[in-house]
């Protein structure tokens, strides 16, 4: 049987547990007396290279007042914002507009002073009518709603009222869209969007003058899918190959080429006969086995439950990553359809996940309320990140502020040759590819990114801080607790041989009074370690390592434990994370035990699936102290950059832009961000030093292009002036969109809401 | 009724692998107001430890020919009747339970909503003490026979415990204990241990230092619960976190150093040291208002995950970083504490339940987070016709019961990964 504590002079009875359950009670009390339970939203926050600073006339949400809605009868439109804050995950999606000119001085040579330049431009500029064709555009879903506004970063001037689309949908939710980015032109674009019930819709937000609206609906009967979409990714370097994963577990691969329809041509109501194609741990694809090609194309099964979330690599797009329920995430060979690699959570499903620039690192979050990063190509967890309260909803990195191996060669190119040869480099690095609208990184946009980022390392040289050149990446995270965390991956912490220098240099130290105390514990690490042998300082990782492999084996006593906490005094209390070390060589051994059952695995699975998932699930339990799941003092936990509070109820998005960084709620609120030096509040708010002078905001735009043309974020929507669309980049974006001859059956024009909404109300005929 | 039920036959068939088709899921008949008491046994019920020695106690009870009648024997007749039954599905009528319980313990003796916490301490502290006393009596009976089967007592003691000097006042029977086997010092631990203790019990280090004289003292405490403050927006793992925090005693609060002799300021800080085989949680959502004067619900979406480690284990805790699976949820629905109702969720094999009274359906995995109460605290001021849409999103998870994954997969019968026939279609 398993031990368990006698407690000391047990009189268990009700009397005395409800004693110990006061004595809690008060306690507890007296902590949140202690500690101011709210805090106040922040409309800025500051970093290591600036302020960023809330944009009030970039906020969006669902139009305003609410009774203009015809919402269903007998629900208020109070409750009706509750329902929708229920349902399904507000998300925001972007379509990068008109070309970024590449081509544009402003690009070049970007220096410090510049920078500074930069705080002084106006705001405000002039934006011509005539450039909303080319401004980027903002999607994002509320409830049943879905809405499409023109976006210029910090310079957007919502107006609620005039959206360029707006949907309603009945008995479906929108859940995720994704505006293809490759196929999108001048006037004319495809918004794919998932729903709660499963359909897939590519829509034409832009296209205006048609009478018959585009439209093409997927699993529309629902025969393929009946759960709810999680995610939806255009295939990088292909405009008409799109995946959408589901609750299920199911990620299914579609092509626009095959006709929609196909796939309920039979008549029949009966799922399609899937045929596996290959099988590994815990994922299985599925295809066709009739020769006439149908849609979807390919279907994944990945892991236990819920795909939460899918990304394929940056700029290749060679591999994408899944994480889901089961905690797990998964790096696959898309096109070779092989597993890679796999991690595990500390605990709990894992929710998002994002690429860095160059595809090294892979960050995710999730129920363990972690950040979590992991290199690809070590195939091991780098670090972990604990600020969140609650589960973290999104991580992204910063595409404009990381500091690749790549960038810092690039580097020495960008600083002494001209524009064109770096455009070169650049063409060749990112290649023809991938611009999934939904990750930031457009093959343009990489190109203004990686001056950005240049003018961001000499920025930091100039300030003293770290210099430029070192490996550098950033990443955010929003979480179910309305917190945004900045946190910064540093090239040491990379650094596998430094993980134990960094057991007790960045470890978070929750009391500040004891901080002084983390360094002298190096000292008693060693000691531990070399002790441990002996059994005497045997640590906890290391037993519980014991335990889960043989936990029937009687423990055995280890009267010295006391003893040696006892010498740690309190300063056990700083080093949560670092007084009880496991041991290494431990660890890695189950690692490489670990490796070859997974080789194992992999190479019997054919004969006898039953086994592997017998293996794999004996592997589970036993992972924790693995590299696909080190113990909570194996990998060093890091404090973040920033912790801020910026909204009421929980964040759902994060993403990066060039100017700016997007956050958006439950409730539907989307707020922009702007970067600092990108955006100044207007003349009123005179809390910074570096307010915009009257005069600059009166400044002629001539001079105002000539002043940020030597700046390094050099955008031309920033200034009012239409950008030079020469770039050959999309040059073969017009072959779509070219269809428009679907009619959608299921689409039934409800009378009563059009006069109140630009398009008519939809409903799913099949929606139940 | 027969048509749910019939439905939820059809389902549950359909999902289970063949290996577990032995669970039943039986409703329980509501007898005004007792759906407290309804949630909490549902929930102990789909504890699997929990009810093997239940019907294990039925068993032997059966065995030894003695007839009682006690809350125990009450529940295992109640569980043995659930689990017997023929059919999968169907309704169940607690009543002598129901009877028994508010024969004896007035304060249930009434149909007013009861606290579900409540009930489950006055259950399981009911049981433990009725375990003991038996214990004391077999012992009684068997001394005077002169035959003390030392056999089955030590077997509960804990090798790391036993030895381990507590700085805590009751470390001095402690440091005895488990190595000399001396008269009553012995018989008490043993007769104080029962499998409530095994089942629940975990214990929870003080560590207090003085901040004059920097002397930590620590003092152990056995938990059979633990009862967690909860904040607006959070998880229960940042909630388990606060409720390890370190906190500065000053002022009134300061603290009696035995090295100064004199109330000196101190930190503290209470830390998990051996997490329980089945933790429960108790979410404190009811929360006294002085200036009302009365109880009102924190409905703070509280998110709490089906795998669980916990953050606030002490550095010398044994199983520190043991994983845990929810099992089972009691969930409190409405915005008041006196009026609203409990119902429960109930993993079972590879899916979730909805256990609401008599009621029985299946429930999606992904709309458990339903149950983590109201992200934002708008619709208190809802106009009252509007009661229907925050009603149904204040349903709150309010006990959680997680169960240590390394203690199930001992457990022959409880199929811990149970999910593993996903692929295999």
């Amino acid at each position: 049987m398993h031990q368990h504590m006698l407690g000391p002079s047990t009189s268990l009875g009700g009397t005395n547990n409800s004693a110990l359950q006061s004595s809690v009670l008060s306690e507890g009390v007296l902590l949140s007396h202690s500690q101011p339970t709210r805090e106040e939203i922040k409309k800025n926050f500051e970093t290591r290279e600036g302020v960023y600073r809330s944009v009030p006339s970039a906020e969006f949400s669902r139009p305003r007042p609410l009774p203009q809605y015809h919402m269903p009868p007998g629900i208020a439109s109070a409750a009706a914002s509750q329902i929708a804050a229920a349902g399904s995950t507000v998300r925001v999606s972007f379509l990068n507009g008109a070309e970024k000119s590449v081509e544009s001085p402003e690009a070049v040579a970007p220096t410090s002073s510049t920078y500074e330049h930069h705080k002084n431009e106006p705001n405000g500029a002039r934006i011509d009518m005539v450039d909303e064709a080319q401004a980027d555009k903002i999607c994002f879903n509320v409830g049943k709603e879905l809405y499409v506004f023109s976006y210029r970063g910090t310079q957007t001037e919502t107006d609620l009222s005039r959206p360029i689309d707006k949907r309603v949908y009945k008995g479906t939710s929108p859940t995720y869209h994704a505006f293809n980015q490759e196929s999108a032109k001048n006037g004319s674009c495809q918004l794919l969007i998932g729903f709660t019930l499963g359909q897939l819709q590519i829509i034409d937000p832009l296209e205006k003058s048609s009478s018959s609206p585009f439209s093409r609906l997927y699993n529309e009967d629902r025969y393929i899918e009946k759960t709810s979409v999680t995610c939806i990714r255009w295939l990088p370097g292909d405009s008409n190959i799109f995946l959408a994963s589901y609750v299920s577990g199911n990620l299914y691969v579609y092509d626009q080429r095959i006709s929609a329809a196909s796939s309920n041509n039979n008549g029949s109501s009966q799922p399609p006969p899937w045929t596996i194609h290959k099988e590994g741990d815990k994922f299985a694809i599925h295809t066709w086995k009739g020769k006439v090609q149908r849609n979807p194309v390919t279907r994944w099964q990945i892991g236990e439950g819920s795909i939460h979330q899918f990304s394929f690599s940056g700029s290749d797009g060679k591999m994408m990553a899944t994480v889901s329920h089961d905690g797990f995430l998964r790096i696959f060979n898309y096109h070779a359809q092989e597993l890679l690699a796999v991690m595990k959570s500390y605990f709990g499903g894992l929710l998002t996940l994002s690429w860095s620039p160059d595809a090294k690192l892979i960050a995710t979050g999730g129920e363990d309320d972690l950040l979590t990063v992991y290199s690809v190509a070590e195939k091991r967890v780098v670090c972990r990140g604990q600020a969140h309260k609650s589960w973290v909803s999104q991580v992204k990195f910063d595409p404009y502020l990381c500091t690749t191996e790549e960038d810092l060669e690039n580097n020495g190119i960008a600083m002494t040759s001209t524009f064109d040869d770096v455009a070169k480099d650049f063409s060749i690095r990112s290649g023809p590819v991938p611009s999934t609208s939904a990750d930031l990184n457009s093959g343009v946009m990489n190109a203004t990114s990686t001056f950005s980022r240049c003018s961001l390392a000499s920025f930091n040289t100039i300030n003293g801080a770290p210099a430029g050149n070192s490996v550098r990446y950033r990443i955010g995270s929003v979480g179910h607790d309305t917190f945004l965390c900045l946190w910064d991956i540093t090239e040491d912490m990379l650094n596998q041989g430094n993980i134990r220098r960094h057991r007790n240099s960045t470890i978070i130290a929750p009391m500040t009074t004891l901080e002084v105390q983390t360094n002298s514990l190096v000292g008693r690490l060693e000691d531990l370690q070399e002790v441990s042998p002996g059994g005497a300082g045997v640590n906890a990782s290391s037993d519980s390592q014991s335990i889960t492999n043989n936990h029937t084996t009687p423990r055995p006593e280890k009267q010295k434990k006391k003893k040696f906490t006892k010498r740690l005094g309190f300063s056990k209390f700083t080093s949560g994370s670092s007084s009880a070390t496991s041991n290494p060589v431990g660890g890695h051994k189950i690692g490489t035990l670990m490796n070859g059952a997974s080789v194992n695995s992999e190479s019997s699975k054919k004969q006898n699936p039953g086994l592997i998932s017998q293996i794999s699930c004996c592997n589970e339990t036993r992972m924790l102290g693995s590299k696909f799941c080190p113990g909570i003092r194996d990998v060093p936990m890091i404090e973040p950059l920033m912790c801020k509070k910026v909204s009421h109820d929980r964040l759902t998005v994060l993403e990066f832009r060039e100017d700016c960084v997007v956050t958006a709620c439950q409730e539907g609120y989307i707020c922009t961000w702007g970067r600092p030096g990108r955006y100044q509040p207007k003349r009123d708010c005179i809390n910074s030093p570096g307010t915009a002078s009257p005069e600059s905001g009166q400044k002629p735009s001539g001079s105002t292009s000539a002043m940020t043309s030597s700046y390094g974020y050099g955008s031309d929507a920033l200034n009012g002036v239409p950008p030079s669309r020469s770039s050959s980049t999309y040059s073969n974006s017009e072959q779509q969109l070219r269809s428009p001859n679907i009619t959608s059956p299921s689409y039934r024009v409800s009378a009563a809401s059009t006069s109140v909404y630009h398009r008519p109300t939809y409903a799913w005929q099949n929606a139940n | 009724g027969a048509t749910g039920s019939s439905q939820l036959e059809k389902e549950i068939s359909t999902t289970e692998s063949v290996n577990n088709a032995n669970e039943h899921y039986y409703g329980l008949v509501n007898f005004g107001n007792t759906c407290y008491c309804n949630s909490v046994i549902q929930a102990l019920f789909f504890c699997r430890p929990f009810r093997e020695k239940v019907l294990n106690y039925k068993q032997t009870l059966k065995k030894s020919g003695a007839s009682k009648d006690n809350l125990v024997t009450c529940l295992a007749d109640l569980f043995h009747s659930i689990a017997s039954q023929k059919r999968r599905v169907g309704t169940i009528a607690p009543k002598r339970f129901i009877t028994k319980l508010k024969k004896e313990n007035e304060l249930f003796d009434n149909y007013m909503q009861q606290d579900a916490h409540e009930f489950f301490n006055y259950l399981i502290n009911t049981i433990s003490e009725t375990l003991i006393q038996e214990k004391i009596a077999e012992r009684e009976k068997a001394s005077r026979h002169g035959t003390l089967k030392k056999g089955n007592v030590t077997v509960n003691l804990a090798p790391a415990t036993a030895g381990l000097p507590r700085s805590d006042e009751k470390g001095t029977s402690e440091r005895n204990g488990g190595i000399t086997v001396e008269g009553n010092e012995f018989l008490n631990k043993s007769d104080t241990t029962t499998w409530i203790h095994e089942i629940f019990q975990g214990i929870l280090t003080n560590e207090t230092r003085c901040l004059s004289c920097e002397t930590v003292s620590s003092k152990d405490e056995d938990f059979l619960d633990l009862s967690i403050d909860v904040e607006q927006n959070t998880s229960i793992s940042h909630c388990l976190r606060v409720f390890s925090e370190t906190e500065t005693l000053c002022g009134d609060q300061k603290y009696f150093c035995e090295t100064c002799s004199s109330k000196q300021e101190a930190q503290k800080r209470m830390r998990i040291k051996k997490p329980p085989q089945l933790l429960a949680l108790h979410l404190k959502r009811f929360k006294f208002v002085e200036p009302l004067n009365r109880h009102t619900k924190l409905s703070y979406r509280v998110v709490f995950p089906l795998e669980l480690r916990l953050f606030n284990v002490s550095d010398d805790a044994e199983y520190g970083d043991r994983m845990y699976d929810l099992v089972a949820t009691v969930v409190h629905c409405g915005a008041t504490p006196n009026r609203g109702h409990y119902i429960t969720l109930v993993k079972s094999n590879s899916f979730w339940l909805v256990f609401d009274d008599d009621i029985v359906e299946k429930l999606e995995v992904s709309s458990m987070e339903e149950f983590s109460g109201m992200s934002t605290d708008a619709n208190i001021q809802m106009p009252p016709g509007n009661q229907s849409a925050p009603q149904k999103n204040s349903e709150s998870a309010y006990i959680l019961f997680y169960q240590a994954r390394d203690y199930a997969a001992d457990d022959p019968n409880h199929n811990h990964k149970g999910k593993n026939s996903t692929h295999s279609v």
